[in-house]
């Protein structure tokens, strides 16, 4: 859980170890604004003041790193505010265990490209080696059967027509 | 061969979670021509066994355990290039996690080591549904069908999913192996036909090279 200490006007005054541990930053003396995302500018801490019961979903952003989702409720301590910021653990591990079975499909999907990847080589290894030989095995009678055609078209030309000479 | 120091680098790194400190290790041990085997059983197979010890006693918890799992999955694709292109035999084999498993590393990694024997090892994966196992088993016809199982719990599971292979492939060969036969089940399993037990890799090897 997260813990922070705030002034009325939002400046953190003191943080649990956890919060620095998430943020990876110094945050006493910075603006809770600052340290949270708010795109559309619509978090105002007056107005979680006066609704201390519902939780609010606030992004933490955290150095170097992605933002982290927590669940904030802010209370009014005196002078101070309190803000505690909470982990979903069903979220949390609704997202663990999609992630281990993407991972397992992913891993699993990798492996049969590589199996297939190495069948499709062996294959086109087993193409060219027949198509290397049928080559070599045709080059001989197709060499006969030209040159026996060469010999028909010089020596009988003048009794083949022309649907013959055709072919 | 994977020296002690090498694994405890790498034990240290997969516990820890640091991804591409184990890819180095294992890269590096590709690069100096390790033999697969080796590094699948000394390297691999050994760590995720500690793994397994570790977080049954409760020293570490599900997420490293996971952790731990997924980047070794990750690191066998470092090996596929190499151990796919090995010479076939013309034999096939199914390997497959019951329903309800999850775990399926060391299922793969039974698959992969038939692969490297020439065999084609399909993978089916984890928590398959018994009718998509058979389907898949008709179509492949394979010589071998294989069970990984992790979690004692599952055994039920297992065994009906025995029962779907001997009903509709009354003498196909099965092997079954995984963790959770440390805590007994063996007696279970004995009383199929055609049924062996595997309880290593190195185990498998010995038992598809004897035919």
């Amino acid at each position: 859980m997260l813990f922070f200490i705030l002034s009325l006007e939002g400046e953190i005054v003191s943080t649990n170890r956890y919060a620095k541990e998430v943020t990876r930053r110094h945050l006493t003396g910075q603006s809770f604004y600052d340290v949270m995302l708010d795109f559309s500018g619509e978090f105002n801490l007056v107005t979680a003041l006066n609704d201390p019961s519902t939780e609010r979903i606030i992004h933490i952003g955290v150095e170097g790193g992605t933002p982290q989702t927590f669940y904030f409720t802010f209370e009014q301590n005196d002078d101070c505010i309190l803000a505690f910021g909470k982990l979903n653990a069903d979220e949390l591990e609704t997202l663990r265990q999609e992630i281990l079975s993407l991972n397992q499909e992913q891993s699993n999907l990798m492996r049969k490209l590589h199996q297939t990847n190495a069948r499709l080589k062996r294959l086109n290894e087993e193409k060219n080696r027949f198509l290397g030989m049928a080559a070599h095995d045709l080059r001989k009678p197709i060499g006969l059967v030209l040159a026996y055609t060469d010999f028909l078209i010089d020596e009988a030309k003048n009794i083949l027509n022309k649907e013959h000479m055709g072919f | 061969m994977v020296h002690q120091n090498t694994y405890d680098a790498y034990l240290n790194a997969l516990l820890a979670g640091r991804r591409l400190e184990c890819r180095k290790i294992v890269q590096d041990l590709l690069d100096t021509h390790i033999e697969i085997r080796e590094l699948y059983s000394q390297l691999f197979q050994r760590s995720l066994y500690k793994v397994g010890e570790l977080w049954e006693n409760n020293r570490i918890t599900v997420a490293n355990e996971h952790l731990a799992t997924a980047i070794t999955e990750n690191l066998l694709n470092l090996v596929y290039p190499s151990l796919f292109a090995t010479d076939r035999i013309g034999k096939k084999a199914v390997i497959s996690c019951s329903a309800n498993e999850y775990h399926q590393v060391g299922g793969k990694m039974v698959a992969d080591i038939l692969e490297l024997n020439g065999w084609d090892g399909y993978f089916i994966g984890a928590n398959k549904p018994h009718g998509d196992m058979a389907q898949y088993i008709q179509d492949t016809k394979p010589d071998l069908v294989g069970f990984s199982l992790s979690i004692p719990s599952n055994i039920n599971s297992l065994k009906q999913a025995i029962d779907v292979v001997r009903t509709d492939f009354p003498n196909m060969d099965l092997l079954v192996g995984g963790q959770a036969f440390r805590w007994g089940g063996l007696d279970t399993i004995k009383k199929y036909k055609n049924t062996i037990y595997i309880s290593t890799l190195d185990e498998l090897e010995k038992v598809i090279k004897t035919g």
